[in-house]
């Protein structure tokens, strides 16, 4: 994954993206135990708008250029499936434009906050979602005052309390 | 009534494990998802070891 992230910041050096966070699973694996996952997801930023296949478009370009194979939804970077999301809604943004930087391996890269991917995974509301909203709150590592914060200025307190029955421990 | 065993133990052990993984560094858990990866593809793949690629032991 070392080698896949500093791809990801060349990306972002070359201007080909703004910004980005990892998000999904492997960001939820930062906080959690380790489990089983297929892709890394990451959540980019441009400045090009359009449909979701045209702002991806220039990404694609810029590594099959670089001689990584697309296969599906997936471009492969050193081995590893990586699936690039444009940001699709202000919570999104929000999430990338607020991620914490870390090291892996030595190498920078940017992490979604737990708050934020509780809540992108609350408005995703898919049952897995559900058992990783579980496994972060049993775990602790969401500040609930942070995480009633963006519940908040998203518009999801709603469906907070209407699933909550779900993953509450 | 049929008295079955108590098993909170096990459960509250298995709950430690699960705050011990979750406590290892980013790398190491990178390292473990890589491996149940492999792990997955391996049951997918349908492949069996046979008996006669099992490694030979001494009695047999």
């Amino acid at each position: 994954m070392k080698e896949t992230l500093k791809v990801v910041n060349q990306m972002v050096r070359d201007g080909v993206i703004e910004d980005y966070a990892i998000g999904g699973a492997i960001a939820a694996i930062y906080y959690l135990e380790p489990f089983d996952t297929a892709d890394l997801d990451i959540f980019v930023q441009v400045s090009t708008t359009g449909s979701a296949l045209m702002i991806l478009a220039p990404i694609y370009e810029y590594l099959i250029k670089r001689g990584f194979k697309a296969k599906g939804e997936f471009i492969y970077i050193e081995g590893l499936p990586v699936q690039f999301l444009p940001v699709f809604n202000p919570l999104t943004e929000e999430a990338v434009r607020k991620a914490q930087t870390i090291k892996y391996a030595r190498v920078t890269t940017r992490i979604m906050r737990p708050e934020h991917l509780v809540a992108i995974m609350l408005d995703t509301r898919r049952p897995k979602d559900y058992l990783r909203i579980s496994m972060f709150l049993e775990h602790g590592t969401v500040n609930l005052r942070s995480l009633n914060a963006v519940l908040r200025r998203h518009d999801l307190m709603k469906k907070w309390k209407d699933h909550e029955h779900r993953f509450k421990p | 009534m049929k008295k079955y065993p108590d098993i909170s133990e096990i459960i509250k052990q298995k709950e430690q494990h699960r705050r011990v993984l979750a406590a290892l560094p980013f790398e190491q858990k990178i390292e473990i998802v890589f491996k149940l990866r492999e792990r997955r593809e391996f049951i997918k793949s349908g492949r069996v070891i046979s008996n006669s690629k099992k490694p030979k032991t001494e009695s047999g």
